[in-house]
């Protein structure tokens, strides 16, 4: 059965919560788990193909175009 | 743009069902009580928006077979935008039950430099708010520039109702990839185990380890110039910064980034912003705006022999100096920027001519490209064929294909079909090379990708 780590930030942005969710991930995998994320984003933009990079940084393409 | 730090932290390939927006969340909603699926019913956001977000965490579940699946929240608690997330994750605790579903929260402790003291109050009151929509975090991981000691950590078990134990420092560290090494000193993998009552085997990260005590190791360091028109968020080069410094490693060198406003090419002499740098790098981007000081930097670099990495956008600016100033076409452009251009050497995809919507049309994702025998990218691959990541509606325009490669470009990718040109470089240079795809997305910290090591291979050697 699948287990679920929910993380939230607080108090600033760009705190670096992604970071610390993949280190996270790392030190699961490091103990022969298999991990997979999800990254939920609170905007309407369908998906972040559109925006500017100015305001998030890089529009990320994974290898099925996401 | 976090997805790119959970596969360099990870190794792991994430798809389109690992990031999920409220607009995606809003329009599969529409969309199916447009076909009735929802059978007259009131569409509200508890329950259909709520169930829409647990379906979609739980697919990821399904469909990676993962032991563990960990989910990011965006933005920041107290935000109107995520409470629709916050409410499906809370109910998600209740339907899973605590040992099988958790809560993590990450705080700020700021440090009141006048005042020489750690503040908690911050952190405090986002708990209290998270709280105050029926969540409990059961970890608090401090972000802080000092160190967090003992009274920290109690007040923040008192007042927040976590386990001492349980509140983790993640003190800055001097390497993004340390980051592990200090969660881990804090055992916070240890606590996630006991809580979530995993099985598992021990911690293995030497190789991580290893790799972190490299990275310190290095001394050396070299200027790298990325000539972009977003160069005053660093973030929006996020990738491609990562790449140079993963080949860094393996070349032991430390790149160190020299920032260069495109625009800033187009008025000054290229000289006072160029001269010394070890290698150019012209990395994707759209709009017109900059454009003719990526093309300076190219021709800098040409001209004066410095190792040249174009991506996506960077190998069409490539192309465009090469047609303007070595084939004399002064007036060379891609239709992109110019639509009475008599030499549209970048022209859209035939494929793109009918789409009119912006959103999701382009050419995205993995796609495949032959390279040809003893070329750059060829030695730098290592293989005759290759998957690489695109993101473009633009493309090297096949009708000037015999008069680049008549004057020494050399055409040394192309989709299997032949259809598109994928990789440029040129026959007298040291190591200039465009690439159409993007690289930069594939790179690891300890398995650095191909190109972006032989590129700082050659930027060493200059």
């Amino acid at each position: 059965m699948c287990k679920y780590i929910f993380v939230t930030g607080g108090v600033v942005s760009s705190l670096g919560k992604g970071i610390v969710a993949a280190s996270l991930g790392r030190l699961l995998k490091s103990r022969g788990l298999k991990v997979d994320v999800l990254k939920l984003d609170p905007y309407i933009n369908v998906d972040p193909g559109t925006m500017s990079p100015y305001q998030h940084g890089e529009v990320f393409v994974t290898a099925d175009g996401a | 743009m976090d997805l790119g730090h959970y596969e360099r932290f990870i190794n792991i390939e994430l798809a389109q069902r690992n990031n999920v927006t409220t607009g995606r969340i809003y329009k599969s909603v529409i969309d199916k009580e447009r076909r009735g699926d929802y059978l007259g019913a009131t569409i509200q956001v508890i329950p259909h928006v709520t169930n829409e977000i647990k379906d979609d965490i739980r697919k990821v579940a399904d469909e990676s077979g993962a032991d563990v699946v960990i989910v990011e929240i965006g933005g920041t608690v107290g935000d109107i935008e995520s409470l629709p997330f916050l409410e499906a994750i809370r109910q998600m605790q209740g339907e899973e039950g605590k040992e099988n579903a958790l809560f993590m929260h990450v705080t700020l402790i700021p440090y009141l430099e006048k005042a020489g003291e750690l503040k908690t109050k911050p952190t405090q009151h986002s708990v209290k708010e998270l709280r105050s929509i029926g969540i409990q975090p059961s970890i608090i991981v401090c972000r802080s520039e000092k160190e967090i000691d003992d009274s920290i950590r109690r007040k923040i078990s008192l007042f927040c109702d976590v386990e001492e134990e349980a509140v983790i420092q993640n003190e800055d560290a001097d390497s993004l990839y340390a980051v592990p090494l200090v969660l881990e000193r804090e055992n916070l993998d240890g606590l996630v185990i006991k809580k979530l009552k995993l099985k598992c085997q021990d911690r293995d990260l030497s190789a991580w380890r290893k790799m972190v005590e490299h990275i310190a190791s290095i001394k050396e360091e070299i200027d790298i110039a990325l000539v972009g028109k977003y160069v005053s968020l660093h973030d929006a080069y996020l990738s491609v910064v990562e790449s140079l410094t993963h080949a860094g490693f393996s070349n032991d060198v430390n790149i160190n980034i020299k920032w260069i406003d495109s625009e800033d090419l187009e008025k000054n002499d290229p000289e006072e912003f160029l001269a010394g740098v070890k290698g150019i790098v012209v990395p994707g981007g759209f709009g017109k705006r900059g454009i003719e000081g990526k093309i300076v930097a190219a021709k800098y670099a040409r001209e004066n022999n410095i190792p040249y990495l174009g991506l996506c956008l960077g190998m069409q600016i490539a192309v465009i100096e090469f047609a303007r100033n070595i084939l004399g076409w002064k007036d060379a452009h891609s239709s992109e920027f110019s639509t009475d251009t008599n030499y549209p050497v970048i022209d859209l995809m035939l494929e793109q001519r009918s789409i009119t919507d912006m959103g999701g049309t382009m050419r995205l994702g993995n796609y495949p490209c032959n390279l040809a025998e003893g070329t750059k990218v060829a030695e730098a691959y290592q293989v005759d064929s290759l998957l690489e990541r695109h993101r473009h509606r633009y493309e090297l325009n096949n009708n000037y294909r015999d008069d680049l490669t008549a004057n020494g470009m050399i055409l040394s990718g192309t989709s299997p079909d032949n259809m598109l040109v994928e990789c440029i470089e040129l026959a007298d240079h040291s190591w200039f090379v465009g690439v159409q795809f993007h690289p930069e997305f594939k790179s690891r910290p300890n398995k650095p990708h191909p190109l972006f090591v032989d590129f700082i291979k050659s930027a060493k050697m200059y």
